[in-house]
């Protein structure tokens, strides 16, 4: 899958076209030279307005390659999520720089295989673990994950010698909903028929704005809705009219992984929507400004996370009807990584939501992080496509 | 096989090594007296809270085989074996406890059986508890002693019942005895060699949800009995060389008992099991006459040291208090096929064992077919050739 037209000016314009890790990390270690301290994080839970108040730079320590999983499984075990396995190689080996450049680092309870792996690198660095519930809709839920996230901020505090005050959490707020706003109008551009964007520029643009702050991403925005507008201008579009338009929800997708979105170009689909926390998943939901109370409106906020490690997750439908709305999929292709429980056993209630409500032909796609399953998916991807 | 000298029965009852067929005759004869039942999921939830309001708890965790391909239509095969039986049996009508369950009670303890939830909710009324994951953290126990309130709740509401706080705690007390009882008998398995094997330690662990705790006391009493004659005689299960063997890890039950039996075929006596289908829950009390009942119950099943808790520390202390006990030789930890929680802490028992008590351990990953039998042999034997 192509631009109908060539040399198509990328959407950002750096040395990084194609390396987002590296983009963010570079953009990290800049903040670190200024004095700013590193907080890793591993999820989506953790708030990062607090973090920013605090005055730290959040660097996401979930790693995507399948060459430091050999070393991780001397001590984990195979079977287990090649996400946790990948982060835990990095760290033993000690060549993941995001982990090397953090200061602390905040973990969450979302799924058993991170909460145990957890333990066995909690003596690295500070680490702060947040008890994550799990029933968001009981009604001590905001209450308790306030708590957690008051206690974060006094481990941030404490650990990083800074503090946070109310006036910028509120702050951090307002950054985080205009970011949203502004990320939103990008992902307008993929709802098009045929969408003006391409599935590795979305997913470059959320790598960095998961950790570069809305100002510092202002400069970016403006040239991005200028190659956005150019694009439109000159009738630029991504794939064909006719290219099945795929929804891929489901684990986070990145690095090594990516090979499904390349493998669903390849087979002549367009990827239109990224649900998952490496897509447009951080960016959809605003948090509530002058509440009086910033950590309580961070908390409502993440607690609202579609995430599978929540239960009953009825969000996630309430959601996926939404992203069906607005991107108007032909397919739903749900990636799930290897022995990830949550999302694999959800993906049975995904399925027949797409199926029964929306009439969208559903994929669930196994995977890991090496390349022995491309040819398998490929085939699989095809007749689905072929049946459409 | 080593010595087998174990003439009758232990429990000599019309059940004998029956223990199945003696809870399913107390359920139904409970259930014939009016008494609803509960069924539930794990340790931590509270069962006094049921029993105070004249209910029965049954636990619908299953250890079969046989309902797993059933099961696999719905739920990945790479899953935990006793969620997929226990789901297997539920979708092809098959579960005896479940279907006489009038509630049902989860606990957010692993990602399967949290996910599993959601697919049988809509079948019977259900209450998913939402369990903290760190134990250690100081609002832990009012967070769960409300998720307890919660619970009797629901169950007051769906048996429009009353449990009044003298009855859980006359429940309190009644469990106490009981895990004094049962915890009490464990000594009989510090004995070197012990007169009893692994069959009877489980027909005995089973005993305090058939009984209160009067019953108890006498049946413990003719089972003391039998085993002090046994002792007498110099009846002894196993000889003073076979390696002594502490299990732990996962509930094992049903087909997964079959790890059980390979140790004893070869040649070692098991003294110690620690997992919630073991000795776990008996040497945990609850605190009596607090004022509480409620915050009390939720503290004490707080105390359980299961893997789905982080950091599990007091797994590493009740095991250190079960090696001072039951002196084995050697620990094997079984982690049953994908549950991540036991698999990952599995690494850091074998170490504590290693490091702290220089005790051999071996990991045993298996699920509940039979495909792995002559494999787990090879390894356990070739465990206890190294001794
Ligand atoms: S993909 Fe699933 S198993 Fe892996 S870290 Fe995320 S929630 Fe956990
Ligand atoms: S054995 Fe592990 S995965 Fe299975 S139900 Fe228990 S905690 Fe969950």
């Amino acid at each position: 899958m192509k631009f109908n037209v060539t040399d198509v000016k990328p959407l950002i314009e750096d040395e990084f076209v194609g390396e987002a890790a590296k983009r963010a990390l570079q953009y990290i270690q800049t903040k670190r030279s200024a004095g700013m301290p590193v907080a890793g994080i591993y999820c989506g839970y953790a708030p990062m307005e607090v973090i920013r108040a605090v005055g730290a730079v959040p660097a996401i320590l979930c790693a995507f390659a399948n060459k430091t999983i050999a070393a991780a499984e001397a001590v984990l075990p195979a079977n287990l999520c090649p996400l946790i396995k990948s982060s835990y190689g990095f760290i033993i080996t000690d060549t993941c720089p995001f982990f090397g450049i953090s200061d602390a680092v905040v973990a969450e309870t979302t799924c058993d295989g991170k909460k145990k792996m957890f333990e066995l690198i909690s003596h690295y660095k500070p680490m702060f673990v947040m008890d994550l519930p799990q029933l968001p809709d009981e009604k001590e839920a905001l209450a308790n994950w306030a708590t957690m996230i008051t206690k974060l901020q006094g481990f941030l505090e404490k650990t990083f010698e800074k503090s946070a005050t109310p006036e910028g959490i509120e702050a951090e707020i307002k950054a985080t909903n205009i970011k949203n706003r502004l990320m939103n109008r990008v992902f307008d551009y993929a709802t098009k028929k045929p969408s003006l964007l391409k599935w590795s520029e979305t997913y470059e643009l959320a790598f960095l704005a998961q950790v570069a702050t809305t100002e510092d991403l202002q400069p970016i925005f403006q040239e991005v809705f200028k190659t956005l507008e150019e694009r439109e201008a000159k009738g630029v579009y991504y794939g064909t009219a006719s290219a099945p338009r795929v929804l891929v929800t489901g684990c986070p997708v990145g690095g090594d992984s990516t090979k499904v979105y390349k493998i669903i170009e390849e087979a002549g689909g367009v990827v239109v929507a990224m649900d998952s926390c490496t897509g447009m998943k951080p960016f959809m939901t605003e948090i509530e400004e002058n509440t009086g109370n910033p950590i309580a409106a961070v908390a409502a906020r993440y607690l609202q996370l579609p995430c599978s490690c929540m239960t009953p997750n009825t969000r996630r439908l309430d959601e996926l009807d939404k992203t069906i709305a607005r991107f108007q999929p032909d397919v739903v292709i749900e990636v799930v990584l290897h022995a990830c429980h949550s999302y694999n056993i959800e993906a049975y209630k995904i399925m027949n939501h797409a199926k029964n409500k929306h009439n969208l032909p559903y994929l669930k796609i196994e995977t890991d992080y090496s390349d022995g399953d491309v040819e398998q998916i490929r085939t699989r991807v095809e007749a689905l496509f072929d049946s459409l | 096989m080593t010595v087998f000298n174990i003439p009758g029965p232990l429990i000599n009852d019309r059940y004998k090594s029956d223990p199945v067929g003696r809870f399913l005759d107390y359920i139904l004869k409970r259930r014939g007296e009016g008494a609803p039942v509960v069924g539930l999921y794990c340790g931590y939830a509270p069962v006094e809270l049921i029993r105070a309001m004249g209910a029965v708890p049954v636990s619908l965790c299953a250890s079969a085989q046989r309902t797993i391909p059933a099961a696999e239509a719905v739920l990945p095969a790479n899953l935990c074996p006793l969620i997929k039986s226990s789901f297997g049996f539920i979708r092809t009508n098959t579960c005896l406890l479940y279907e006489l369950s009038e509630a049902v009670i989860g606990e957010t303890t692993c990602d399967g059986k949290k996910k599993m939830f959601e697919l049988i909710s809509h079948l019977k009324p259900t209450h998913v508890m939402d369990l903290p994951q760190l134990p250690d953290e100081e609002d832990v126990r009012e967070r769960w002693t409300e998720m307890v309130r919660k619970l009797k709740i629901f169950l007051e509401t769906t048996f429009r019942a009353n449990i009044a706080a003298d009855r859980l705690e006359a429940e309190i007390r009644e469990t106490n005895k009981k895990c004094r009882l049962i915890d009490g008998f464990f000594d009989y398995v510090t004995l070197h060699p012990p007169p009893l094997n692994w069959q009877e330690l489980y027909d005995v662990i089973g005993l305090d949800a058939v009984t209160n705790s009067g019953e108890l006391q006498s049946l413990m009493t003719g089972i003391s009995r039998t085993l002090d004659e046994r002792i007498a005689a110099g009846i002894c299960f196993g000889t003073p060389a076979s390696p002594r063997v502490l299990v732990s890890g996962c509930p094992i039950g049903g087909d997964a008992s079959k790890v059980l039996k390979i140790i004893e075929e070869a040649g070692g006596v098991i003294v110690a099991l620690e997992a919630c289908s073991g000795m776990k829950g008996y040497s945990i009390r609850i605190e009596e006459g607090t004022g509480d009942p409620l915050r009390a119950v939720a503290e004490a099943t707080l105390k359980i040291p299961c893997s789905c808790m982080t950091p599990n520390g007091e797994r590493l202390a009740m095991l250190d208090e079960m090696i001072k006990r039951f002196n084995p030789d050697v620990v094997i930890d079984v982690v049953l096929h994908a549950c991540h929680a036991y698999n990952v802490e599995s690494y850091k028992i074998m170490k504590h064992v290693k490091e702290r008590h220089a005790l051999p351990s071996l990991r045993i990953e298996t699920d509940y077919s039979d495909g792995d039998v002559e494999q787990i042999r090879t390894r356990v034997e070739a465990l206890f050739d190294s001794l």
